[in-house]
């Protein structure tokens, strides 16, 4: 029996025994030391050509897997054979034979590795890189790589070991402490070299170091306010993006946003919190919301009512006649501004507004659902209507008392016969009034009555009359 | 074409084993690289011994013969393989009795990957038995809130295994099946798996030969949004609007890519349709949420179920479909219908109320199912009791069945109680006027004085009864229809002492009752 024999993969390698060289080598790597030994086995085969062509294939075969046991054996006082060398995971470097004409003998060189290290991979990288942008926004890189090395005597487990290192290092735990910044994962690398067991994760990250932070994401916005000698009211509009993070609900932080919040924030003073108008443009898929709301800060009720009104003076008949309109303005849905404007419409009191000399002449409503339109209007006038109609006026005319004279024809022609009394005075009264038929006014009259005549038509609601009696009021005429 | 070295000599063979990483468990390769001597005798050619013909002549027909193709090598009646001659070398100073041939081969042995097992490596690349001079593979996955894509690329150099090798159907097949094999990488998140799962679907691909160098390089690539089913991936995007009027549009952009290869039309639509079907869904979701989380309102109207704007654009060849839908919450749609109308209603001063709709009716639907809208304005027009006048205005194109979809109504309508809907007799006038009947008075004028009697007796005084109206021509003439309507009876007290009945031929109606009184 051999005194040494040698086995790799639990296969014994032939005879001659082969001589072996070990260096030891301390190695430091990935923060912590391990031995790494580097194994030369020289050894010869013999026989003709033939044969040296097999057993150089046989010793190829043992050496055909890494990662295996390598052991030298001793035959002990027991006549059996003990473990003086053993090491786990070896590698395969190299199998050489040397030059020669393969007669007889043929040398050959075998080089294996173990290596004895607490690591489990090598060039490791782990590096951040922070970015502070001018909008108080930082960008972090965060990259993790390293080559897996094998620590597993049945298959290699370089790969895994490559990404079990580099997935340990990465999420937002292991962000070094910035200004407790709250960093949002937008985008993830992963590139794979299984061959060469590497395994590498680039990590982009934003955070937000501005005092308006939210968590979950980035949000940016601008607040316009703007003001006219001219205007009324403000007119603030807001323009934000919030960018949720990859790994955030976007149902969930979307519902961080609160557009009057945000203004109130940034502007201390007034302004009504429902939006005249806003636009949303949401992007679940890019995680993105991207908001423009139009504010004002008109201090009133919703809905609340505009008045236009016009007047007209007529110095001559000393008349005033006014048109009023009003019109209910609304904020908010549709469907609110519709029952709050009919609503306010059905109490708005025009002639409250108007006075209370003034009679109506004419009113008008006007009701859109779509164009959110809801107008009344009216027209009005202080002009004296006699009787309470709606509108109208009589006439009075006399037939004024006058000296009789009348002209009588004679031989010299006419002359005139003074009958030395006077006409009887009559008087003619006229009315045309809007209203159904009530008092007469301006109907004087007595016992004499000439013609007393009235009409009414119920269709256009006309009431007319004419009253003549003996008798009259007019005096001071030069007669 | 074999090489056959007979009586040669071996001066060296040297192994090199070639392993494809420090860190794995596969052989790339092994590399025989074998010399060989002969000798060239020219004892017998060249007996003067002067001359070299003979030799350049051989080195000729060597050097012709080693074409560095792959061939069988057989050595002394051994046979190593396919190997291919590096180099022939003639390095005998006095070649004149004897020369010296000096062959270097290389022979290339099959690469042993079995030892790359496992979900990283799938079944393929261990069962790869090719002679492989090099293999260069990286995977690149990028994850982006709304895109997952990888790429897959390969580099391979490959040693032929024979003569008249198709190497080019070799190297295809070994590409694709490291390509398309099933591993378990692309591990992150919410994408793991997706490899597999998207590996047999539309990609991109790169492919370069280089036939000298027998260098390959493979490429594929796939990108897909986030939100992926089966035959497609899709991305939304929603734009939500309030209008001045408090209106809220919701409008969906999206883009469907069609991954699974060779989709008939038929399927193509099929997606497009149910994508379309489910959109009112998601904008109704989208639109109660912002609306509610943003605290812009709490009462709202839903949207409307039907599609307001759609369009659709075909990519053909991108085998993609691009597409907007939008809704609205438009308080005049009907369902089948949006009727949208203004009321004035104007109020003179005698208290008549005259009260003016105008109205637009759009029926939906394509042309040749439009249908008059007649059901829906005469529901406007059950809104009035006293209807003066009706109009309406709409287009028929090309036949008469064929409506355009807009139709234009105004009704106005009054509250004066001599317009009635259910007779044909329409007022314009009744007037009823008095001369009362009053004492006879005579003057008499004399001289110096003027008188009047009061007579006892009264004159006679008169009711006239004045109508005018308007009967639809051909019925004018039936007065009795008037004094129906009028409900006409004569004073008790009074005789009639004229009565006129008179119309024309555009109808309009006049009468007149005088009675004594």
């Amino acid at each position: 029996m051999n005194n040494n024999i040698i086995k790799y993969n639990n296969q014994t390698l032939g005879l001659p025994t082969p001589i072996v060289e070990i260096k030891s080598e301390n190695l430091y790597l990935n923060k912590s030391w391990g031995i790494e030994d580097q194994i030369t086995l020289k050894g010869q085969l013999t026989g003709d050509f033939q044969s040296l062509q097999i057993s150089q294939k046989n010793l190829i075969d043992i050496f055909s897997k890494n990662f295996k046991q390598f052991e030298i054996l001793e035959l002990n006082s027991g006549n059996s054979y003990e473990s003086i060398y053993e090491k786990n995971n070896v590698q395969v470097v190299n199998i050489s034979f040397a030059d020669g004409n393969y007669n007889k003998i043929l040398d050959y060189t075998i080089n294996l590795k173990s290596s004895d290290l607490k690591a489990s991979v090598i060039n490791p990288k782990n590096d951040f890189n922070f970015q502070l942008n001018k909008d108080f926004t930082i960008n972090l890189s965060h990259a993790v790589s390293a080559v897996g090395i094998s620590n597993n005597s049945y298959k290699s487990n370089a790969l895994d070991n490559a990404i079990n290192y580099v997935k340990n290092l990465t999420g937002l735990n292991n962000i070094p402490a910035y200004q407790n910044i709250n960093f949002n994962l937008f985008s993830v690398k992963e590139s794979v070299n299984r061959l060469q067991s590497s395994y590498s994760i680039e990590e982009s990250y934003i955070g937000d170091s501005s005092s308006k932070s939210i968590s979950g994401g980035i949000n940016r916005y601008s607040i316009d306010i703007s003001s006219g000698v001219k205007d009324i009211a403000l007119k603030i509009n807001l323009q934000g993006q919030f960018s949720i993070g990859k790994n955030e609900n976007f149902d969930v932080i979307k519902n961080s946003i609160n557009p009057a919040q945000i203004v109130s924030g940034s502007y201390s003073g007034y302004f009504n919190p429902i939006p005249i108008s806003y636009n949303i443009q949401s992007d679940k898929n890019e995680k993105t919301i991207s908001y423009n709301f139009n504010f004002d800060n008109i201090n009133l009720p919703n809905p609340y009512i505009r008045y236009n009104i016009s007047e007209q003076y007529d110095n001559i008949y000393k008349i005033i006649n006014k048109n009023i309109s009003a019109e209910v303005l609304a904020r908010g849905h549709q469907l609110e501004r519709l029952s709050n404007s009919e609503n306010l419409l059905n109490q708005i009191n025009l002639k409250a507004i108007a006075g209370e000399n003034f009679k109506i002449i004419s009113s008008e409503k006007v009701i859109n659902k779509d164009k959110n339109t809801f107008v009344v209007s009216a027209s009005f006038t202080d002009k004296n209507i006699p009787g309470g109609y709606a509108d109208g006026k009589y006439t009075v005319t006399e037939d004024i008392s006058i000296p009789i004279i009348k002209p009588n024809l004679s031989l010299r022609g006419y002359i005139l016969q003074d009958f030395q009394a006077n006409t009887f005075a009559k008087t003619k009264v006229q009315g045309e009034f809007k209203g159904s038929p009530g008092v007469k006014p301006g109907a004087g009259g007595g016992p004499d009555l000439i013609t007393d005549t009235e009409s009414y038509d119920p269709v256009n609601k006309t009431f007319s009359y004419t009253i003549e009696y003996y008798g009259g009021g007019i005096t001071g005429l030069p007669l | 074409m074999a090489y056959y070295f007979d009586n040669a000599t071996l001066l060296g063979y040297s192994l090199d084993k070639k392993y494809g990483s420090e860190n794995n468990d596969f052989i790339l390769n092994t590399v025989k690289n074998i010399s060989l001597q002969g000798i060239l005798d020219y004892k017998g050619l060249n007996k003067d011994a002067a001359g070299v013909k003979d030799y350049f002549n051989d080195i000729k027909s060597i050097t012709a013969s080693a074409s560095g193709d792959l061939q069988s090598i057989t050595v002394n009646g051994y046979n190593l393989g396919h190997g291919r001659i590096k180099a022939v070398t003639f390095d005998k100073k006095d070649p004149i009795l004897f020369g010296k041939y000096k062959y270097d081969i290389e022979i290339i042995e099959q690469s042993n990957l079995s030892g790359l097992s496992g979900d990283y490596y799938g079944t393929f690349i261990p069962s790869i038995k090719e002679k492989i001079l090099n293999l260069d593979e990286n995977f690149t996955f990028n994850y982006t809130n709304s895109k997952y894509n990888y790429s897959h690329n390969l580099n391979i150099k490959l040693a032929r295994s024979g003569e008249n090798e198709d190497l080019i159907t070799k190297i295809k097949n070994l590409a694709s099946g490291i390509l398309n094999d099933t591993i378990n990488l692309g591990l992150l998140g919410e994408y793991s798996g997706y490899y597999n799962t998207l590996k047999n679907k539309k990609n991109t691909s790169s492919e370069t030969y280089d036939l000298i160098e027998n260098s390959f390089s493979f490429g594929k690539s796939i990108e897909i949004d986030k939100n992926y089913s089966g035959d497609y991936s899709i991305g939304y995007k929603h734009v939500l609007a309030n209008d001045n009027f408090g209106k809220t549009n919701v409008q969906e952009d999206a883009s469907i890519n069609f991954l699974t290869k060779n989709l008939t039309d038929l399927q193509k639509n099929n997606i497009f349709n149910n994508e379309i079907s489910n959109s009112y869904s998601r904008c109704s979701g989208l639109f109660s949420d912002y609306s509610l989380k943003y605290n812009i309102g709490t009462s709202f109207a839903q949207l409307n179920l039907k599609p307001y704007i759609m369009s659709k654009k075909n990519n053909i060849f991108e085998e993609k479909i691009d597409y907007s839908v939008s809704y609205v919450n438009d308080i005049t749609y009907y369902g089948g219908y949006f009727l949208n109308y203004e009321v004035n209603s104007k109020t003179n001063n005698i208290g008549e109320i005259e009260t003016i709709e105008n109205g637009d009716v759009y029926v939906i639907g394509d042309t040749g199912t439009i249908y008059f809208p007649a059901s829906v304005i005469n529901s406007r027009k059950s809104n009035y009791q006293l209807i003066k006048s009706y109009n309406n205005s709409y287009t028929i194109l090309h036949t008469g069945t064929n409506y355009d979809n807009l139709f234009k109504y105004s009704i106005t309508s009054t509250n004066n109680i001599y317009y009635r809907p259910n007779s044909p007799v329409t007022f314009l006038s009744v007037s009823t006027d008095v001369d009362k009947p009053t004492k006879i008075i005579t003057e008499f004028i004399f001289p110096k004085k003027i008188s009047k009697i009061n007579s006892s007796k009264n004159k006679l005084g008169q009711i006239s009864t004045k109508i005018k109206a308007v009967i639809p021509s051909g019925r004018a003439s039936d007065s009795a229809l008037l004094f129906k309507e009028i409900n006409y009876t004569s004073s008790s007290a009074a005789y009639l002492t004229k009565a006129t009945y008179s119309y024309d031929s555009e109808g309009n109606v006049s009468a007149q009752f005088d009675q004594a009184i």
